[in-house]
């Protein structure tokens, strides 16, 4: 009963001062939005990560670290320091632990996104999030040397369709005026969005990569000796170097075995990484500056309990009536402190949900601009219980500092001589 | 903008990024750290642990004292029978170990063997000597296990850090273990 009377004094008076403390409540709303944001971001923006390759086993490239090896070849950031030759590529081949390789030939670039020349293996070992394969929105994978597959986010902001013709460039960077003009290529079919940097580049074969390169030197095409589709018209094209290969194999209890074997490999200087482990080194990196952000927040939600306090404390002098009233009508210190406290959990709840209406709404809403901009696939989910705890410790710190102006309450109470009978 | 997301992200990574050491040079060897891999199939587990012989011994020279080579012993045979990785409900046995331990004592037995070939072995004159472990384990419902425990940064008093790394039909991953740290968490 005396429960259920504080409940309703509680409330009554969160409604008698509702105008300040729907001030009060929008900012502990905002502050709760924004931690309850940034660890959800968190979780997202690692599974994202995470999740941009899957099942391949192992990567090899030339000789170089873990990082810079998976920054060029899975998301395209900055250059290979040396090419793998096809020979040893070939040998790979041979090797009875490996189940299937994936060629990848870096260099060129369509309007500023990345060209990966390939083969088949690409659409039908390649994994990225949970053992997804990459598949087709639109059209065929290419079939012909000159053929060309893009990217959903490279179709999507360049606005192509298959059967359109386009001309790639020699090198990276966004503006180039080396182009390969004498071969275009011919766009088969366009990717289904993948979230991942799979939907940032353009595919091309081994062989079309190789013959539009035909007749250049030192990056210039040399007038008369390049290629024309035409002309290449049974002529077969085979790599003398690529990029960079990613492996499965057959167990993976022969990771390591293989990938010392690589290391160690005395013909050529080869670096074998684990995309897993290097994705995991990467977020072990990038998860300092997430967590400074984590712990900044959680300064910004207890700045504004602290802000709750100090307006609960500024409006006892207010409530100095109220309380009289109360006590007259004999209502103990306790249950006069305790109003304090029920009201600071009552705004922390009320902040709380609002926090997570206005976090759905904003994900929702922000999903799809962040997926075209940035490649980052963020989904709405229910909550985990990292973030349900953290959710938690916002009514219990409100539940503590409404001790504050509970404690000063009940003491100015009993110096008023208003003391429980027997005290 | 919009292709340029994660390399915002991702930029000044890529600074970070060193190069490796070549084949032809000779591997780190930093006290206090050391490097335990392994590759779950099913229940097989295969693990592999290397560690500069300070962290394990106290002492990388060759072996002098009757203490010394108890030390040596006792470390060599909790390595053949030790599983360096687990289940929290220690279902690992060893079925096979191998444990190599390279340094100054090996040079020396080795010397013996082959007499006038100086430049047998890569690590002559560093003074440095390391343990590389290799085992097979067979660890009933490894496949299900979320958390793993190693032994290792409880046993060796020395080893400050271990870079923990696993492969396995699960996943991949990596880790850093301090000291008395000793679950390996795979969703991580």
């Amino acid at each position: 009963m005396k429960t259920r009377l504080a409940f309703s004094l509680a409330l009554a008076s969160l409604w008698h001062r509702r105008r300040v403390l729907t001030l009060v409540c929008l900012t502990l709303t905002l502050s709760v939005s924004l931690l309850l944001g940034i660890q959800y971001l968190r979780t997202e923006v690692r599974q994202s990560f995470t999740s941009t390759i899957s099942g391949t086993d192992l990567i090899v490239g030339a000789r170089s670290g873990q990082l810079n090896l998976l920054l060029y070849t899975v998301f395209h950031i900055g250059d290979a320091t040396n090419n793998i030759r096809w020979s040893t590529f070939q040998r790979l081949q041979e090797d009875q632990r490996i189940d299937w390789l994936i060629p990848i030939s870096l260099g060129d670039s369509y309007r500023g996104y990345r060209v990966v020349a390939t083969d088949s293996n690409f659409p039908e070992h390649f994994r990225y999030g949970q053992e997804q394969p990459v598949n087709l929105a639109e059209g065929e994978w290419f079939s012909d040397v000159f053929h060309v597959v893009l990217g959903a986010g490279v179709a999507r902001e360049l606005g192509h369709q298959p059967g359109e013709e386009v001309i790639l460039s020699h090198g990276g960077g966004r503006t180039s005026f080396s182009n390969h003009e004498d071969t275009p290529f011919r766009i088969t079919g366009i990717l289904e969005a993948t979230g991942t940097p799979v939907d940032q580049a353009v595919y091309i074969s081994l062989e079309g990569m190789e013959a539009m390169h035909v007749g250049w030197e030192s990056g210039v095409a040399i007038p008369g000796r390049t290629l024309t589709p035409e002309k290449t018209r049974g002529m077969t094209f085979t790599p003398d170097a690529i990029t960079a290969a990613y492996v499965g194999l057959k167990s993976p209890v022969l990771t390591f075995q293989l990938q010392r074997a690589l290391n160690q490999s005395a013909e050529e200087p080869l670096s074998a990484i684990l995309p897993g482990v290097a994705l995991s080194e990467l977020w072990r990196l990038m998860g300092q500056f997430e967590k400074a952000l984590l712990g900044i927040t959680g300064f910004v939600v207890i700045t504004s309990l602290v802000g709750l306090v100090a307006v609960l404390l500024t409006l006892q002098a207010q409530r100095a009536h109220e309380i009289a009233v109360l006590r007259a009508t004999g209502a103990s210190t306790g249950l006069v402190a305790s109003l304090h406290v029920i009201e600071c959990v009552a705004l922390a709840l009320v902040s709380c949900l609002l926090a997570l209406a206005v976090g759905a709404g904003l994900l929702t809403g922000v999903a799809p601009w962040l997926l075209d901009n940035y490649g980052i696939n963020l989904t709405l989910r229910p909550l985990n219980p990292t973030e349900w705890a953290l959710l938690a410790t916002v009514p219990a710190a409100a539940a503590l500092v409404g001790l504050l102006p509970a404690f000063a309450t009940w003491r100015r109470t009993r110096t008023q001589g208003l003391g429980e009978i027997g005290e | 903008m919009k292709r340029f997301g994660y390399r915002l992200l991702l930029l000044p990574l890529s600074l970070l990024a060193g190069a490796a050491a070549a084949s032809e040079n000779p591997g780190a060897h930093q006290h206090g750290h050391a490097e335990l891999s392994f590759a779950v199939d099913g229940n097989k587990v295969e693990v592999m642990f290397v560690s500069p012989a300070y962290n394990v011994l106290g002492f990388e020279h060759e072996v002098r004292t009757k203490a010394q080579t108890r030390a040596l012993q006792q470390a060599n045979d909790w390595f053949a029978g030790t599983p360096l990785i687990d289940t929290p409900d220690g279902t690992c046995t060893v079925i096979s170990s191998e444990v190599h331990h390279s340094g100054p004592e090996q040079e020396q037995e080795q010397e013996q063997h082959h007499e006038g070939n100086e430049h047998e072995h890569e690590d002559h004159g560093s003074g440095h000597s390391a343990f590389e472990v290799i085992q097979t384990l067979t660890c009933p419902g490894v496949q299900n296990a979320t958390t793993l425990i190693t032994p290792l940064t409880t046993r060796l008093e020395r080893l400050e850090h271990l870079d923990v790394q696993w492969a396995g039909a699960m996943a991949q991953g990596a880790t850093r273990l301090e000291h008395s740290e000793q679950a390996v968490e795979l969703g991580q």
